[in-house]
């Protein structure tokens, strides 16, 4: 299962607000095969609507995605901005957060990645985790950290 | 009679499917009684009438006759995740007691 295909994790990235980035990840995940062209309005689409930032005080995140008929395999991008920008919040729409990390999810059938989505959810609890990861400056410390909790 | 949980999140896909796992683990040490059905929220109307009890990570529900909704986004972001605990074992107890 090549769930953190390194090819997919996106170190020093900028971008001016969520849409730019969403489209950046969306880009690499259509070029290395995993998801269909129609995966990036629907995901810009599904942002509107249901916007996916999680407020959690020190280190937010965002994880961006959409329904599974856009996805071809599942896999994860990640992206560790330089500067933060900005999502609305998943349970509070109104409001946004800032986040420099964003996990932007292309899921088959979740059922059977109920590892991959138990491990994101433990992740983000693990603010030490998240602090590190954020700070990450090489592919090799993404992958690092993310053996540290036996997701690769 | 199983309490009828009904997981709602945008599309039905990932934070409803992290929220069912950890209901499960809650469910089982907590012994509780009950059934899940997961759904992205444009279902709803479809699942509500079949339901006990509305455990949601998004905002977009409407308070719905006979139906307790708990937001379910303290499992996501670990803040607050004790006190969603115990509101949703209270609630689940409750409704096994009707």
């Amino acid at each position: 299962m090549d769930l953190l295909d390194p090819e997919l994790i996106q170190l020093n990235m900028d971008a001016g607000s969520h849409e730019e980035i969403i489209k950046k990840l969306a880009g690499i995940l259509m070029e290395k095969g995993y998801v269909k062209e129609s995966y990036l309005e629907s995901v810009l689409e599904r942002e509107k609507r249901f916007p996916t930032g999680i407020s959690m005080g020190e280190v937010n995140v965002a994880i961006p995605h959409t329904d599974a008929k856009h996805v071809i395999k599942t896999g994860m991008a990640i992206a560790i901005l330089n500067n933060p920008v900005k999502f609305n919040i998943m349970d509070d729409p109104k409001n946004e957060v800032e986040t420099k990390l964003v996990f932007m999810l292309a899921i088959k059938d979740p059922e059977l990645q109920l590892k991959l989505l138990g491990h994101l959810a433990s992740m983000f609890r693990n603010k030490d985790l998240l602090i590190s990861l954020k700070e990450a400056k090489y592919k090799n410390d993404v992958i690092k950290i993310f053996e540290s909790i036996n997701l690769v | 009679m199983p309490v009828r949980l009904l997981i709602v999140c945008g599309s039905g896909i990932v934070t409803s499917t992290i929220l069912e796992q950890r209901i499960r683990e809650i469910a089982e040490s907590e012994d509780l009684n009950i059934t899940i059905r997961k759904i992205g929220i444009s279902a709803l109307n479809n699942w509500i009438g079949e339901a006990d009890l509305v455990i949601t990570t998004s905002r977009y529900i409407e308070d719905v006759p006979n139906v307790r909704i708990i937001s379910g986004a303290p499992v996501i972001s670990g803040i607050g995740e004790e006190k969603f605990v115990a509101e949703f074992v209270k609630v689940v107890k409750e409704l096994q007691g009707r």
